[in-house]
């Protein structure tokens, strides 16, 4: 166990984004203080540094805090506000947006940003940097970018891209500096230049990245909740895989920040006087398994239907999240937009109407109570991932399954080897969740063209298909949402899904960190953190 | 001596040289498709899969794959990192001296606890002593590391505040990882000790030691350490294997860089170039301390050398 355990915290998580974006909550004006260093506890380690490289989500909480990004999202309501871009117009096709740029603006090298900067990064994104990463797929149908004057920037795509103005607040997508990039060559990944609060001094891997405040820096976004360079000197960045350690470091103040806490170790740790616990609901979907339309049993409506109404997520909350969380009845997280919590009414927890169901649609109960039907038993292999999330919530579901005469067969893959029986349509039940602030989403779980990549259900309907692409095509943001909305009524209507749990974020704070706030996919932005004794 | 080390050289060869071939046909042969594994974060289209399939050139015949692996092994080439991008021998570089340090400390604790509680039961068998060393022996053997670890955590950082429990850097960050490794490695010295000292102790020129007056001090430390020290010596080559495994849970929950980490991380993330260069490195590191081992039983030993250079 202790090795099982121990594997699920060292692995790498599925999590796909990062922004640099925040709330101006109102509160009284206290002088902030300058000054001090700030260790932080990560749970885990980075890929690289390059944000057209990297596919982690461990690395994009580090890019927030060196670049900044064209526009930034509101984590109160998910909207978007200005950033490195002023103001911007969006053609009525939804294929042009063209962006006003702020000026005055520099780079930690000292290279002016302009449109033409920005177009590079654009561009560099398109050439092959080796494995395509987030940077590729978050910039979704690009075609070109045009300098209109050194402040306008004009970017075209194949074809219409709504959710684009919010992955332009996706650091990944933020402007690198074009001089840096061609100076440094391959140690640019070791020391990217961006236009952000801090500057990175130096990465020690398997060890800590060491950021230094920009003392230049005075175009914060509109959401910061103050204006010029950042109080902190320095963030020392350290790589603490362990969850266990985690929480040692944040009690002897080796750390001022641990985050991912251990659900197990919240309660104790709040009785702390010098730590704060903060909680944070990230935009994105929630923990969700999914069964497979493409494979019997789960091609029959009626035992993908009885399996939802089979599931008590009320018991998942308390026995595998220590009460830190709640149900999840929407296919999105309620800090998203397209939020809608369909599934309370579309698919409650009912074991009497699962059996009816089941009993309908010809399933008899057999001789070990596991149904039957024309001499099949009723059996569904979830092949979950090794340290995916997923490993303590599988047995638990499983058992409220044999309550209904469900056989769920559970069988444990290394995560790369759980995606390929995923794309072969092996599977029952999938899983997967994501960090996104975007419901396009949806189109990563559930469109015919994602059957390569993340289309667990193996949906491939015309209908939905066509929905998909419509929403991500709509630049009216209220029809849009409204259309993502029925979107998940039908899917579930279909039972396509089963959203179990809403992702929760826990990070423990020593009570001198004052200013800690999460962005909308809940990375830290410690811009505005001080230190105060 | 110098003959008896090139023929040590010499047999060491062929091990390094299987090893490799070993690990690259493992890694080849496990299930999993690298270039889905290293697409699996992003949302790839087949034309990006085949895209990276040809830069890659893992469509090439294994034996081709391999002789160009090999080719470049030979002058230190053991190529590119997957995800880092960076050559795998500079990443290599990076940890290494870290794990040496661990390593060398553990070995230190190791070998110093070993010995004390060793000797001790050795020349009281049967006695208290004896019982309650052996007792912490078992106890150091069935603990396993990641459990010690976080105990020694709960202990020396949180409760007495004496240590601090991660990082790097100087003697006091290094007490509690090396002690995690060193003290179930030095319950198999101080057994082996124990078991060893009490055999010599019973050979007949420690009765002619003792019958010629010498102090018990001097018939102990000078007649019988350097005979009783053999199969220590074997045992810490022997066992370095596992103590660089014990390096991977030790470096994790103390979180230190070093092999341990990296070796993981290549693992999980199947970065080809890295888990070959971690573990032939790895594997060379193990064949020098055997001949290390080798080497130093000469010295502990004349006869074996002499036996050496004859043959």
């Amino acid at each position: 166990m202790p090795a099982r355990r121990l594997l699920r915290h060292i692995t790498p998580w599925l999590a796909l984004v990062t922004l640099l974006g925040g709330v101006a909550v109102p509160r009284p004006t206290v002088a902030a203080k300058a000054g001090g260093r700030l260790v932080y506890a990560a749970r885990q380690d980075i890929d690289t540094l390059d944000p057209h490289i990297t596919n982690r989500a461990a690395t994009r909480k580090i890019l927030i805090q060196f670049m900044d990004t064209l526009v930034v999202i509101d984590p109160k309501d998910g909207s978007v506000k200005p950033g490195l871009a002023e103001k911007w117009e969006t053609s009525p096709d939804g294929k042009t947006y063209t962006f006003h740029l702020r000026r005055n603006v520099k780079f930690h090298d000292g290279t002016p940003f302009d449109a033409a900067a920005m177009k590079f990064t654009f561009d560099r994104i398109q050439t092959p940097l080796g494995a395509p990463s987030v940077a590729r797929s978050f910039i979704g149908p690009y075609e070109a970018s045009e300098v209109v004057d050194p402040y306008t920037l004009r970017v075209k795509f194949k074809q219409p891209y709504a959710p684009f103005l919010r992955m332009a607040a996706l650091s990944p997508l933020g402007p690198i500096s074009p001089t840096a990039v061609q100076k440094m060559g391959d140690q640019f990944s070791r020391k990217p230049v961006g236009t952000g609060p801090f500057i990175v001094k130096e990465w020690i891997t398997k060890d800590q990245v060491v950021l230094v405040r920009n003392p230049a820096y005075q175009w914060a976004p509109a959401l910061a909740e103050h204006q010029g360079p950042a109080y902190l000197d320095e963030i020392v960045w350290r790589f603490v895989l362990e969850a266990p350690t985690r929480t040692a470091v944040i009690q002897t103040g080796e750390v001022n920040v641990a985050e991912d806490l251990s659900y197990a170790d919240v309660a104790g740790l709040e009785k702390n006087a010098d730590i704060r616990i903060l909680r944070g609901v990230p935009a994105g979907t929630p923990w969700t398994i999914y069964p497979n339309v493409q494979r019997a049993p789960t091609t029959e409506l009626a035992v993908r239907r009885a399996l939802g109404y089979a599931i008590n997520k009320d018991a998942i909350v308390r026995v595998v999240f220590h009460g830190e969380s709640r149900p999840a009845w929407s296919l999105l997280q309620p800090t998203t937009p397209g939020y809608a919590p369909l599934a309370k009414e579309l698919s409650p927890y009912d074991p009497a109407r699962a059996k009816k169901t089941l009993d309908e649609a010809g399933w008899k109960p057999g001789a070990d109570g596991i149904r039957v039907k024309d001499g099949k038993r009723l059996e569904l292999l979830w092949i979950f991932g090794s340290n995916n999330g997923y490993e303590e919530m599988a047995p638990l579901i499983q058992a409220m399954a044999r309550e209904v005469g469900m056989d769920i067969q559970l069988r444990e893959q290394p995560r790369a080897q759980m995606e390929e029986a995923n794309r072969k349509s092996e599977h029952n039940i999938g899983e997967v969740n994501w960090w996104f602030p975007d419901p396009a989403i949806m189109t990563t779980n559930f469109h015919t063209k994602s059957l390569f990549g993340f289309n667990r259900p193996r949906l491939s309907n015309p209908e939905v298909d066509q929905m998909l692409d419509q929403a991500a095509a709509m630049t009216a943001e209220g029809q849009r949402m409204e259309l993502y909305r029925k979107i998940q009524r039908t899917l579930f209507e279909m039972a396509a899904a089963y959203p179990l749990v809403d992702q929760v974020t826990v990070v423990g704070v020593r009570k001198e960190v004052k200013g800690y706030r999460f962005n909308v996919v809940t990375f830290p932005i410690l811009y505005d953190v001080s230190l105060e004794k | 001596m110098f003959v008896y080390l090139q023929q040590r050289l010499a047999l060491a060869l062929p091990v390094v040289f299987g090893v490799s071939v070993v690990v690259f046909a493992i890694v080849h042969l496990l299930p999993g498709d690298p270039v889905l594994v290293m697409l699996s974060g992003a949302n790839a289209t087949p034309e990006q899969v085949a895209e990276l399939r040809a830069q890659l050139r893992f469509e090439d015949p294994i034996a081709v794959q391999y002789a160009r692996f090999l080719r470049r092994a030979l002058v230190g080439d053991l190529g590119v990192s997957i995800f880092s991008k960076r050559p795998v021998i500079e990443e290599i570089a990076d940890q290494l001296p870290s794990t040496l340090e661990l390593a060398a400390a553990a070995i230190a604790i190791a070998v110093a606890v070993g010995l004390v509680l060793g000797i001790l039961a050795a020349l009281r068998p049967n006695s208290w002593l004896d019982r309650l060393s052996m007792l912490v022996a078992l106890g150091g053997i069935s603990m396993p590391s990641f459990w010690l670890g976080l105990l020694l955590i709960f202990a020396f950082s949180l409760e007495l505040g004496w240590l601090p429990a991660t990082g790097q850097g100087g003697w006091r960050r290094l007490i509690l990882p090396a002690a995690t490794i060193g003290l179930g490695y030095a319950a198999v010295v101080a057994r082996l000790v124990r078991s060893s000292f009490l055999e010599v102790l019973g050979n007949a020129y420690i009765g002619t030691a003792r019958a010629k007056g010498l102090a018990e001090r001097a018939v102990v430390l000078k007649h019988a350490l350097g005979n009783a020290l053999i199969p220590v010596v074997t045992i810490i080559g022997v066992q370095l294997g596992n103590l660089l495994a014990g390096t991977i849970i030790v470096e994790t929950v103390f979180s230190r860089r070093g092999m341990g980490r990296l070796a993981v991380t290549a693992v999980l993330d199947k970065d080809y170039p890295l888990i070959q260069g971690v573990v032939l490195v790895s594997a060379l590191g193990y064949v020098l301390v055997n001949l290390l081992v080798d080497v130093s039983y000469s010295i502990i030993d004349p006869r074996i050398r002499h036996r050496g250079g004859a043959a």
